[in-house]
């Protein structure tokens, strides 16, 4: 009986992720950049640039971990290279993150209904859901960290330390949120290390070692040119200020200088875009700023949550979770589209976990009946605004149409000279590829990115007969692609 | 006896803050038609309408409430209409802001010293508090009388709190509606005895002429411009989403109410945003604080967390304050307000107060046992440092970066005006910044009873209006070509707007005078 409730939940996170996966919502470049390398290595042992195996694929230029298209190799060598197949890994460990979460309330509380609450809860939380539902990488590495957690307090060093690291090779910010969110569970569990520090020697040496190819990397070019191009150092925002608030100053003094150091701004930016994912407002009422992030008309959890968790957090007290939730959002406020839903998705967890305990701890039926009415019309509300709005509203985000679009391009690609191909969408190259099944061996041959913008990011602007730009004047024989109209 | 030199001690600080510089920033429009009004009743008895002792000021339309009208007679009476005597009042309310929440808190928290000293002290150095006691905004008295009717309430002084409360209907606007039902609610979760005669019978007296004025009277108007409801979804969004989906899914998801009502929790959410409190500040007008900075210190908003992180039952007073207060600025248009919201600031010092002292108490002793006075020094460091970073952005920084909201100016082109009209048979002012005439009769202390017989007001909209012309002064947009014989002040926009070069022109400010002979 208490399986069956588990399975039922379950059931119903595979059900919401997996409905209409393959097409809804239309592939994005990332992630036709992450299926279509898993399949270049699958064909030819080498990524679209050439290159053997690599641990952070060039793509556009922002050095994509690769822990995410390694696991995409079995899916789509079965499945074949669909976004289906692309997206699947993440499906999968999404629900055996939600499953891992339930065991780690429930070994942490010893609460099995605090734990089903919380696994139902995160199943039907738009946040998590909605990162669940495509190649993103972030919500696999958050799986990874829920499930290392739970070794942790399992005491199996191993496996904490073996999916921890796991999570570094999978997404960026990642690799800021894991290591301190490690180094905290360990500190605040100081007295296992001291009781038996032997026993960790091993694991630690073990973690060491496996932690050394990304660390190695860092010093190479790929690790951090990302932080060059996304960081809050790009932001050239604090920098402007700096000069404009010295300007004001008739005769600048040494104290002015002091005070309007753009040191200080950058770290108050900072701290604005910390404390900015705590804005109830972005979390409840708006969501992320950018479409491809959110739904329309929506935050990231249901307004209904706000009450009680506001009533979990007062009432748990529970300081694992609440510093789990002040350093979530650390990595995300490191760059300068902050807040960010994606980068600060392991809020989520914390978050789910507070409001849990505010549910569990409602004693009034009545008030259950209503907060069951509630969230059944929340949850109405969402699927209405994920299923039906969102790709009315921002078409755009999701690059939708490719899917239709490539395969008549390709039908007609040898009756025209020249095919061009808007590139108001970003990074249509990767979108083609994925969808022609593009020969990865002659791509590895033409492919040449273009000088990186100013976010560090590049694109390819040409393969074979196909342009990815609109050029002013337009050759004959050619056929041009905009986002409306085909004029051959 | 040691509160007594601590408390002088906070008051004294608290002045010295609130008073250095009070010409600066410049005088607002409401703070000079405040002014004018008070120097009218004095000289004649009289509003600048020639109504006599009115409770409710007409001024640009916009119906003043008159507690800070008669509160400025004295000062008008003994240092003259200036930027000082109209200031005053708040000045020295705002300074006692601190020393009321200090009994308040001694009231409410049983004796717990601490608490209220760190209260007390933040709330000096407080922006919020000091930005809006500099000025004359009403609703820093407002948020004096809700300290002092509730501190009345508490030592069982029923009808003097009545009477407190009952001026508050003649204080403030915006903050009317929210202070009232705070203090209601308020009350009865304390004492279920609060409909004593009493208390009871003097507000209902003191708010007899309000209600009288609500019903019958067309200035309630204003309720409607300010109110949220008044500005539903657009049209073309509405069809937009019933486009995307159909009208049944519009009725169900998208109507009216929802829409209503998540721009109401966005409004009120904005109020606790971290933006709001620290970085950014009242993103809606300039003229509520300092640019780039919030309404409290940076440190604050740590220990604002861990103040209310760490909420007992005991606190329930300050937290209803907290959570009510935002109310009425969040069913306004505004999407943010600091001035509907200025008594948000009692609690919010409050809770940090309570933070620090958590911080203080229990952390140190459970973690840092070691380095108490470092730590000490340390929090100290952090605060002074932050206060000389606001008071930097404040005094330096806010006329400058947002010139035109803070109106600079005014004074010195009424000033150049005075000297030489009476060389010119024509003056044009620009009304490009709004209600130039306040300003002529402030600064030319231009005698009421002339005034009197010509003001007219030319209603605009609903809660604004302006006048026209004042003897030889005209008060419209100004344009190209000017009469012979005449003195134009042009804002920089007409300027540019009318391709005219800079050259010929005298600046004062956002103003520029060409005087053509």
């Amino acid at each position: 009986m208490k399986n069956l409730k588990l399975i039922l939940i379950l059931t119903l996170a595979i059900a919401l992720r997996f409905i209409n996966i393959n097409n809804y919502p239309a592939l994005n470049p990332d992630e036709a950049a992450l299926g279509y390398n898993a399949y270049s290595l699958i064909l030819t042992g080498k990524d679209e640039h050439g290159i053997s195996w690599p641990l952070h694929f060039k793509s556009f230029g922002d050095y994509k971990p690769g822990g995410y298209v390694y696991l995409a190799i079995p899916t789509i060598k079965l499945f074949g290279l669909t976004p289906f197949a692309t997206r699947l890994p993440n499906l999968i460990f999404s629900i055996i993150g939600i499953y891992y979460f339930y065991l780690l309330i429930k070994l942490l509380s010893k609460n099995n209904n605090l734990a089903l609450i919380s696994a139902l809860i995160i199943t039907i939380s738009p946040w998590h859901l909605h990162f669940s539902r495509g190649a993103w990488e972030a919500c696999t590495a958050l799986s990874f960290i829920i499930i290392g957690t739970y070794y942790f307090f399992k005491d199996r060093k191993f496996l904490f330390i073996l999916f921890y690291v796991l999570s570094l090779y999978t997404y960026h910010s990642a690799r800021i949120i894991a290591p301190v969110l490690g180094l905290s569970l360990v500190i605040t569990n100081y007295y296992l290390l001291i009781t038996n520090y032997k026993k960790w020697l091993l694991p630690l040496f073990f973690g060491i070692l496996i932690c050394l190819p990304v660390l190695f990397s860092f010093f190479q070019n790929g690790g951090t040119t990302r932080f060059g191009g996304v960081g809050i150092t790009a932001d050239r925002g604090p920098l402007n200020r700096s000069e404009e608030l010295l300007n004001q100053h008739g005769n600048v003094k040494l104290v002015n200088r002091v005070i309007h150091n753009r040191r200080l701004l950058y770290l108050l930016s900072w701290g604005q875009k910390y404390f900015s994912h705590f804005n109830l407002n972005y979390l409840f009422i708006n969501g992320d700023e950018v479409p491809r992030s959110k739904v329309p008309d929506m935050g990231l959890l249901y307004i209904i949550e706000l009450p009680l968790l506001l009533y979990g957090i007062y009432k748990a007290k529970n300081k694992f979770f609440l510093i789990w939730l002040f350093i979530a959002p650390l990595a995300s406020s490191l760059t300068f589209q902050a807040p960010s839903a994606l980068r600060s998705l392991p809020m989520v967890i914390p978050l789910i976990y507070f409001i849990a305990y505010g549910i569990k701890e409602i004693k009034k039926p009545i008030i259950y009946c209503l907060l069951i009415t509630v969230y059944l019309i929340s949850i109405a509300y969402y699927l209405d605004a994920y299923y039906i709005h969102y790709q009315k509203r921002w078409p755009f985000a999701w690059n939708y149409g490719f899917s239709k679009i490539v395969p008549y391009v390709n039908s007609v690609k040898n009756d025209y000279d020249n095919i061009y191909f808007t590139n108001k969408y970003d990074q249509p190259y990767i979108l083609y590829l994925f969808f022609s099944k593009y020969p990865p061996h002659d791509i590895q041959k033409q492919i040449k990115l273009t000088p990186p913008d100013k976010f560090g990011f590049s694109t390819v602007e040409k393969i074979d007969n196909i342009t990815f730009y609109i050029p002013k004047q337009i050759p004959d024989k050619s056929l041009v692609i905009d986002d409306k109209m085909f004029i051959p | 006896m040691k509160n007594k030199i601590f408390l002088i001690f906070i008051f004294i600080a608290a002045f010295l803050i609130r008073f250095y510089n009070y010409q600066y920033p410049p005088l607002l429009w409401d703070e000079a038609a405040l002014g004018y009004n008070a120097y009218s009743i004095l000289e004649t008895g009289k509003d600048e309408y020639g109504q006599t002792l009115p409770l409710i000021f007409k001024s640009f339309n916009d119906y003043k409430p008159g507690l800070y009208v008669y509160l400025a007679l004295p000062f008008v009476k003994l240092l003259g209409l200036n930027e000082l005597s109209i200031r005053l009042p708040s000045i020295l309310i705002g300074s006692l802001i601190p020393i009321f929440l200090f009994f308040l808190i001694l009231k409410i928290d049983k004796k717990n010293y601490k608490l209220a000293y760190i209260a007390a002290i933040l709330t000096v150095f407080n922006p919020f508090n000091i930005t809006y006691s500099r000025l004359a905004w009403e609703t820093n008295i407002l948020t004096f009388e809700i300290i002092l009717a509730t501190y009345l309430y508490f030592t069982n002084k029923h009808l003097w709190s009545s009477l407190i409360i009952g001026l508050m209907l003649y204080t403030y606007q915006g903050g009317k509606l929210s202070a009232l039902i705070l203090i209601f609610i308020l009350f009865s979760i304390y004492k279920s005895k609060i409909f004593t005669k009493q208390f009871i019978v003097p507000v209902f007296l003191l708010g007899l002429p309000i209600l009288y004025g609500l019903l019958f009277n067309n200035n309630s108007n204003r309720l409607k411009v300010a109110s949220l409801f008044s500005y539903p979804r657009s049209l073309q969004e509405t069809q937009l989403i019933i486009k995307e989906s159909g009208q049944l899914n519009y009725n169900l998801f998208h109507n009216q109410l929802i829409y209503f009502s998540r721009n109401f929790f966005q409004r009120y959410f904005n109020h606790f945003s971290p933006e709001f409190l620290t970085f950014v500040g009242d993103w809606q007008n300039a003229r509520h604080g300092a640019p780039y900075v919030g309404v409290l210190l940076f440190p604050s908003i740590i220990f604002l967390f861990l103040g209310l992180f760490n909420y007992k039952k005991e606190q329930k007073f300050f937290l209803y304050w907290l959570l009510l207060i935002p109310l009425s600025s969040a069913f306004t248009r505004d999407s943010v307000s600091a001035t509907r919201s200025m008594s948000l600031s009692i609690p919010l010092m409050y809770f940090t107060a309570s933070g620090i002292q958590i911080f203080l108490e229990k952390n140190i002793k459970n973690y840092l046992p070691a380095g108490r006075q470092a730590v000490y020094c340390l929090l100290f460091t952090i605060y002074l440092i932050s206060f000389i970073y606001w008071a930097d952005l404040y005094f330096n920084h806010s006329v400058k970066t947002h010139p035109a909201d803070w109106l600079f100016g005014y004074k010195e082109v009424n000033q150049y005006i005075i000297k030489n009209q009476k060389k010119y048979p024509q003056i044009y002012m620009t009304d490009f910044y709004g209600q130039p005439y306040i300003y002529y009769l402030f600064y030319s202390q231009y005698p009421p009873k002339n005034y009197q017989k010509q003001a007219k007001l030319i209603i605009k909209s609903v809660d604004s209006g302006n006048i026209g012309q004042i003897d030889n002064i005209k008060f419209a947009p100004v344009s190209w070509p000017l009469p012979q014989n005449s003195l134009s002040v042009f804002s920089y926009d007409e300027i540019v707007r009318q391709n005219l070069d800079f050259k010929n022109f005298k600046r004062f400010g956002n103003f520029y005078i060409y005087e053509k002979p």
